[in-house]
């Protein structure tokens, strides 16, 4: 990773809303970020942070009631935000591409995974001929260690064990070589030994290929394992953007702070109540005027300035944060 | 094979000795063994945890112990109680004792109900007086004020969800509670404030728990003793220190070494089993160890296809099922 060469996809101002009978939720609210060519960027937040929406926003593929009404996504310099479906559609699993969560969801139940192996190459390239494409997919199958690959191309999805499906998706999102993959939680359907080998051929194939990659997970663990650097959402807002190593030491935002120390560690026996944080996520359609995690932090929660101004980004050193209170916090983290 | 813990002080409040639960097969096959003779004791006041991974048979081995689903084999002890051998009414009886918490806290509660009458209905089916107020105690206790009894399950966010399932579960006032992964469909900032609650309840009113859970950190955190299971049988039982600190068993040591570490300064510098291929069902009588195909010790070894390892002590209090214990942890000396 390179942290002067130009983004390969950059995000600016980025807003995504769905329109629901409880009113407006706004899941994506003004966020941005770069992604350097090869760079491995995790964003972590819990559900309803707004996390999916981020991917599906940047890949064009909101429906309504939700749309993106704001924002630009630049990929290798190309603005993709109001593109029509058939111009995206010749991006899409060729210049980025996506691995989903489920990827029962990604597969077609009816089709063989050969068939539907075939049809990704020959996608964005008609000069391959079908056997070759074929052959290629029995590469693809026996490079994600799937036994017998001649004989289980001819197999159904549900003939695939779940993390057999995953490294199957997660070969073909990578077949046509893109320069950006967006992984939302990819192992979170897997058992963690399952996880542990998706992650490794993961980690694998986007070196080969020299990708670079936007894994989202709400599992701190596998940012820790796996990114170069992290921006942690909260309620639609990208809330601190920094190098793993230095947010998994000391967090400048409260929440990531709170968060971090509310998950048992499986290398610390760890005795007595858990620092749990109070409350709950915001709802998305009401949200307060000042920080939305005013009423759940341990540092502002009360405090005038948190409750009357939403705090807006700002460098802290090396790194991002949206908080009124981030010195305090490093403070307390040092000493801690 | 019997594999007794060591005796603690008083009888043990639950003794599963053999427990085993077949389904029978689809197309004729062999019948699948999902529970294949299990052995455990759990005493009072202890929290126990049955870690393992989907398919394992955790989740059947609890509902086989309730008499959910009939054993096919074994027994099942309960305050000195042979809970087999009861018949419907008596079961039903029990039953006031030995509750269980289910892990979508959406799909057990009845949606047109409030929560006072979903934490009332217990009470009701086992005809015990003051059901109202009763209920509404209960619910205070986990943490819902009286202002919401009224309100209806998806008026309430997944945290609150939970804990009136957890008011349903002890408003009968059990000793022992099931608790079937309690945490895993919540959000991360809300699983401590569960994990606490639970905690606290328990020393209030001296629960004792069987804590089924995927989650290696949550189990090593929260339960005094765990047995971790694969294909059905217990490989290791041992307490949450040795399982987690030193354990015996490959597979304990490739599912520890598969937790990645949220922190990037251990992370980075750890080894890691990464086990090879898929679990598959394991028909009775395969022979062998049920874990050598995908065993990081014992694939080649031929004793490991022949012969199945039984639980055996090999250490004060820890148990674990294999020819070779202790030679994974030689693959990731830390």
């Amino acid at each position: 990773m390179n942290a002067n060469s130009q983004p390969v996809l950059s995000v600016k101002d980025l807003e995504t809303v769905f329109h629901t009978g409880a009113g407006t939720v706004r899941a994506v609210r003004r966020i941005s970020f770069d992604l350097r060519p090869g760079e491995r960027l995790g964003i972590v937040g819990e559900s309803g942070s707004g996390k999916s929406a981020t991917a599906l926003s940047i890949l064009g593929l909101i429906e309504p009631p939700g749309e993106v009404v704001g924002g630009s996504v630049l990929l290798n310099g190309r603005e993709l935000v109001g593109r029509s479906d058939r111009e995206l559609g010749a991006v899409r699993g060729k210049e980025i591409s996506l691995v989903y969560q489920d990827p029962m969801s990604a597969l077609d139940p009816v089709k063989s995974i050969g068939k539907q192996l075939v049809e990704t190459i020959r996608r964005h390239d008609r000069s391959i001929s079908r056997k070759a494409a074929r052959k290629q997919a029995v590469e693809l199958l026996r490079d994600v260690e799937v036994p017998q690959p001649e004989r289980r191309l001819d197999e159904f999805p549900h003939q695939y064990s779940g993390g057999m499906r995953q490294r199957v998706m997660i070969a073909s999102a990578l077949a046509n070589r893109p320069d950006v993959v967006l992984a939302d939680e990819p192992t979170t359907a897997l058992d963690v030994t399952t996880q542990a080998q998706v992650l490794e051929l993961l980690n694998r194939l986007v070196s080969e290929r020299g990708a670079a990659i936007v894994l989202i997970t709400h599992n701190l663990g596998i940012v820790a394992e796996f990114c170069d650097t992290v921006r942690v959402m909260y309620a639609g807002r990208l809330v601190e953007a920094a190098a793993t190593r230095t947010l998994f030491r000391a967090p400048a935002h409260p929440y990531a702070g709170a968060l971090l120390r509310a998950v048992p560690r499986p290398d610390r026996l760890e005795r007595g109540p858990l620092p749990a944080i109070p409350g709950a996520p915001p709802n998305l359609a009401e949200l307060p005027s000042g920080c939305s995690f005013e009423p759940r932090c341990p540092l502002g929660a009360g405090r005038p300035k948190c409750l009357q101004d939403a705090p807006t980004d700002r460098a802290l050193g090396a790194r991002h944060v949206e908080c009124h209170f981030a010195e305090e916090q490093l403070k307390q983290e040092v000493t801690a | 094979m019997t594999a007794a813990p060591p005796e603690p002080a008083s009888e043990p409040l639950l003794v599963v000795d053999g427990l085993t639960k077949e389904f029978a097969a689809r197309r004729g096959g062999e019948p699948l063994r999902a529970v294949d003779g299990v052995s455990f004791a759990v005493a009072h006041g202890e929290t126990f945890g049955v870690v393992g991974e989907s398919g394992c048979g955790k989740s059947t081995l609890s509902r086989a112990i309730l008499r959910l689903l009939e054993p096919t084999a074994g027994s099942v002890a309960f305050d000195g109680v042979d809970v087999r051998a009861l018949d419907a009414a008596a079961l039903r009886r029990l039953r006031r004792r030995m509750q269980i918490v289910f892990q979508d806290p959406l799909g057990s509660l009845d949606p047109r109900m409030s929560a006072r009458a979903i934490v009332e209905e217990p009470l009701e089916i086992h005809g015990i007086d003051d059901a109202r107020r009763r209920a509404a105690e209960m619910l205070e206790l986990v943490g819902i004020p009286a202002a919401q009894h009224r309100r209806k399950p998806y008026a309430f966010s997944g945290g609150q969800r939970q804990r009136i399932g957890v008011a349903r579960a002890l408003v009968l006032e059990p000793d022992l509670v099931f608790l079937d992964e309690p945490i895993s469909a919540l959000d991360v900032s809300i699983q401590a404030q569960v994990l606490n609650l639970l905690r606290d309840l328990q020393r209030q009113l001296g629960l004792t728990y069987v804590f089924i859970v995927h989650d290696l950190a949550v189990a090593e955190y929260f339960c005094d003793r765990v047995a971790v299971l694969y294909r059905g049988a217990i490989m290791e039982l041992a307490s949450s220190e040795r399982i987690f600190r030193d354990s015996l068993h490959p597979y304990t040591a490739s599912l520890l070494s598969a937790v990645p570490v949220p922190d990037p300064d251990v992370e980075r510098r750890r080894d890691r089993i990464v086990l090879r291929g898929d679990v598959q069902p394991l028909a009775p009588n395969a022979g062998g160890c049920r874990f050598r195909d995908r065993c990081p010790v014992g694939r080649e070894r031929a004793i490991c296809a022949e012969k199945e390892p039984p639980l055996t002590e090999h250490r004060p209090g820890q148990l674990a099922a294999c020819h070779f214990p202790g030679e994974a942890q030689k693959l990731v000396a830390a």
